[in-house]
């Protein structure tokens, strides 16, 4: 069992260290700043239609929906600091991770280049944070709720 | 690069293909999204067990690409703008 992510009923209780609550408040940050301005060049693959056909060279010209993505992370934003999460804060911080490492992976573009310097593509090392983090989530998230009764 | 407003000239050819044809949502590998999470997201976004999830996951990691669902065109986009949200390449075509 996961001892970053521990579940207590509808609770997941969370223990991170300051170093990695502050990337991810970082890494949430940075993906609203990122996806908030529509002339952005991520946001702009928003405009085009979802219905394309495969191409050789880039046959995904729609990435992802920048309110959908930000609505998860301004979650992870307001919960970092937090000790207990609600499963609904966990789902937010799944989907924030998820989309994170597509990010420090270099396969979604968002601005960084803001005085935060916090998300770096092609980051790996960070990468294999979030990947680590996500494992460990998923187990929470899907294990069966165990009580103190248990 | 295929430009898909020459795939689908107008909202009008759209419509009319949107209304005859069925259209899959077909989810692609990438190199960087865990397994465990594609099952987690298929299961999450479809309703699907498990089970299916997994197999349409080993379909995505082996084949490169799966077909994981198959329906009207409306509702395909919705599915595949809950599969980008979730961090996932995905993207809707007509039907085979």
């Amino acid at each position: 069992m996961s001892e970053v992510f521990t579940r207590r009923g509808d609770d997941i209780i969370v223990d991170l260290n300051q170093q990695i609550r502050k990337f991810l408040h970082g890494l949430a940050e940075a993906i609203l700043l990122g996806t908030r301005d529509g002339t952005h060049p991520f946001a702009h693959r928003l405009t085009q239609p979802i219905t394309v056909t495969k191409d050789e060279d880039d046959p995904f010209l729609v990435l992802a929906r920048h309110d959908v993505i930000a609505t998860s992370a301004q979650v992870l934003e307001a919960t970092a600091w937090s000790t207990t999460l609600r499963l609904d804060e966990a789902e937010s911080w799944f989907e924030t991770l998820q989309v994170g490492s597509q990010v420090l992976a270099g396969s979604f573009h968002v601005a960084i280049e803001s005085d935060l310097d916090r998300l770096d593509p092609d980051d790996r090392e960070r990468l294999r944070i979030i990947q680590g983090l996500l494992g460990l989530l998923v187990e929470v998230l899907d294990e069966p709720e165990v009580t103190d009764e248990d | 690069m295929v430009d898909p407003l020459e795939t689908y000239p107008s909202g009008d050819t759209l419509t009319a293909v949107a209304l005859d044809l069925p259209f899959d949502v077909v989810v692609w590998d990438d190199p960087v999204t865990l397994m465990v999470v594609v099952t987690r997201i298929l299961m999450k976004v479809f309703g699907y067990q498990k089970t299916k999830a997994h197999r349409l996951m080993m379909t995505v990691h082996q084949e490169g690409r799966a077909v994981v669902w198959t329906g009207e065109l409306n509702k395909a986009e919705q599915f595949c703008v809950r599969l980008h949200a979730q961090g996932l390449l995905a993207t809707v075509e007509p039907s085979a």
